[in-house]
């Protein structure tokens, strides 16, 4: 490792998850020589692993959505490129609203899209239930339809990103920690690792998680905070997709929104589910899963590894499906996103 | 929630591009590319305001800060986005020396880069808190009577979370006139409402410069772009130039006094000429009120009569009750 180490580079990207990799992607793409990036475990090992891989392109500014559309395009064509399975499917996704002004905030969402020239399909109960059989649709007042939303496997694509990077020239390392960022007379000037010093003309912290300290020790402010996610993991589901489950909780204030994929025939997709969408499930193990305490996350809090097949602290025999749950503060807005390992 | 992207306004040739909360797979490709560009280029290839790493303010990195503060937003990440909705945990970081005051007659505060700033006010004062809805909110109607009474009478506005900078020395104003679109080199004594505009064209800042005295300027910008604007022009400052750049926000308060009837209210209050023909628009000078001397800048964010004042911190109270 220490031979190979350059001692020098124009742009050092520090973190190999999938922004660091998009990151000496372009740059190398662009004709930028001597790109090196640092990852001080392995690729995607920070938080890119765990993504639940939704693929959305609806921002809240015409800027941001071009950003998010670029990348849409970019998983379409990166498998190709590369010669590395991405995982991306284009199967839409659709946002439902179980109250009014979830529906009103959809509404102006589309009418946004429209302007971003992103095609936003307002759709009815009926459509949603057409599209997406499992859900129960009884109490949805409506939704929005982006078609060509979708989702993608994150470390599939970030190993792509990774490949093309080092195809057009960029140099990657992985079990290589930068232990410090060096500067002179107010500009970075590289990085300090295990293995020795490089010169660099440029420094770029792609550092998830640890940037707010990373930065710090170079008086950069990024103030970030990390947060828990939470997991279920579930038993394979008879049938087709797996379906929503009740709330864990018995708050009964408004529902949040939800999303799911509007492929019609039930097939692997991303997607997430309002609590209050009451769908029976089929799974006995997500029953016994949902029949718990409200108040607590009903999952397993661990870190989860995706190979890891041991018992959840839920109960039932783990498998590769995964769910992921974002708690909000109140208990009643959480809301539940899983696919199909 | 937006991520952080951009050039650190800290350390030159240091970006960042961290902090995407769930939303890392969808904008990984535009990130890569906007950050090639932006590193390229040396500047941002589009808009980028709203993620840029320039919008932080230093206290933000305050870990109870932190803590309390994502423990809210990342709930609201998938809470109904209702249109002016207010944070609830982590308030009262910055509080104008009003604050207590004008919370006693009806403020509603809102909060922007951590300064509590009324948004509008409540008849009864233990109803000065939003309602939220799509529709028209709770303040609508209490909005509206401020505008009349602003525009037929007089208002007033606390301005304290301006940001404002000194810049002193010998090249200050040469170097200002650089970096300003119109021209700055006026008489001691007057406002110039300029922009600060990039290479392009484009515009960085939006804001007033006074001149005080020969060698020293009073710049007054918005208090969600106080770093932006500030490293901006620090960047601009040629290494060999006689010029300091300070950030004069904490140490001034700012009372807007607006609407036909500022000038009465004021001239009451102050033995100083404040006619037409002894202070014009744009003109801003140092004037007795109460027991204080404060400076007064006949300008305007609201398109009527009226005087921006610029208090020492501990002056306002006193000024306030005067």
């Amino acid at each position: 490792m220490a031979t190979r180490l350059p001692r020098r580079a124009s742009v050092i990207v520090i973190g190999g998850g999938v922004i660091g990799c998009s990151v000496a992607y372009h740059l190398a793409r662009a004709g930028v020589a001597d790109v090196t990036l640092l990852e001080r475990r392995q690729l995607t090992s920070g938080t890119t692993w765990h993504a639940a891989g939704l693929v959305g392109q609806l921002r809240t500014s015409i800027n941001m959505t071009e950003l998010a559309r670029y990348t849409s395009e970019l998983y379409l064509s990166l498998e190709a490129e590369t010669g590395q399975a991405t995982g991306y499917r284009r199967c839409g996704s659709i946002s439902i609203a179980t109250d009014e002004e979830r529906l009103e905030e959809l509404r102006r969402s589309a009418s946004m899209a429209k302007v971003f020239g992103l095609e936003v399909n307002v759709v009815t109960p009926a459509d949603i239930a057409a599209r997406v059989p499992m859900l129960h649709t009884a109490d949805v007042l409506g939704g929005i339809h982006i078609p060509s939303d979708g989702y993608a496997n994150a470390v599939d694509v970030t190993n792509a990103l990774a490949r093309g990077a080092r195809a057009a020239g960029a140099r990657l390392f992985e079990n290589l920690a930068v232990t410090a960022i060096r500067t002179a007379r107010g500009s970075a000037t590289g990085v300090t690792t295990e293995h020795g010093d490089i010169d660099a003309d440029c420094v770029v912290l792609c550092t998830g998680m640890w940037t707010r300290e990373l930065a710090a020790t170079v008086g950069v402010n990024v103030p970030l905070h990390a947060c828990e996610h939470y997991y279920a993991l579930f038993e394979s589901v008879a049938g087709s997709c797996a379906t929503t489950t009740p709330a864990p909780t018995t708050n009964t204030t408004r529902a949040g929104s939800s999303s799911a994929p509007s492929n019609p025939t039930p097939a692997p997709g991303a997607w997430r589910a309002s609590p209050r969408t009451s769908v029976s499930t089929r799974s006995p193990a997500v029953s016994s899963i949902s029949s718990r305490s409200s108040n607590r996350p009903w999952c397993a809090s661990r870190r989860w590894s995706p190979r890891d097949s041991r018992r959840s602290s839920a109960g039932p025999r783990v498998s590769r499906r995964m769910c992921a749950i974002t708690s909000a503060r109140r208990p009643n807005s959480t809301t539940v996103s899983w696919r199909r390992g | 929630m937006r991520y952080h992207l951009g050039q650190a306004p800290e350390l030159d040739n240091c970006f960042v591009a961290a902090g995407l909360n769930s939303i890392g797979l969808q904008s990984a490709g535009g990130i890569g590319r906007v950050i090639t560009e932006w590193i390229r280029a040396g500047h941002p290839p589009s808009d980028l305001w709203e993620v840029d790493v320039r919008r932080n303010h230093p206290f933000q990195r305050n870990r109870k800060y932190l803590r309390e503060r994502v423990s809210e937003s990342l709930g609201l990440l998938y809470a109904t986005h209702y249109p002016y909705r207010q944070y609830d945990t982590a308030r009262g970081v910055r509080r104008s020396p009003l604050y207590d005051r004008l919370q006693a007659v009806g403020a509603c505060h809102g909060e922007v880069a951590g300064w509590e700033r009324p948004n509008w006010y409540a008849p009864e004062r233990d109803r000065a808190r939003y309602e939220y809805s799509y529709g028209r909110q709770n303040w609508f109607e209490h909005a509206a009577r401020e505008h009349r009474a602003v525009r037929e009478r007089v208002g007033l506005f606390d301005l304290s979370s301006f940001a404002k900078f000194r810049f002193q020395g010998a090249d200050a104003a040469r170097v200002l006139n650089h970096v300003c679109a119109n021209d700055v080199d006026v008489r001691p004594g007057r406002i110039v409402y300029t922009q600060w505009l990039n290479a392009r064209g484009g515009i960085e800042a939006d804001l007033t410069v006074t001149r005080l005295t020969r060698d020293d300027y009073l710049i007054v910008t918005a208090a969600a772009t106080e770093v932006r604007d500030f490293h901006w022009l620090q960047r601009h400052v040629p290494t060999d130039a006689h010029c300091v750049l300070t950030n004069v926000t904490s140490a001034m308060s700012v009372i807007s006094i607006m609407g036909p009837n500022a000038r009465a209210l004021l001239q009451s209050l102050t033995p100083d000429d404040l006619s037409h023909e002894a202070f014009r628009f744009a003109h801003s000078r140092e004037i007795e009120l109460g027991y204080a001397l404060v400076r007064a800048s006949r300008i305007t964010y609201v398109g009527e009569l009226g005087w921006e004042l610029y208090i020492p911190t501990e002056f306002t109270a006193g000024v306030y009750d005067t």
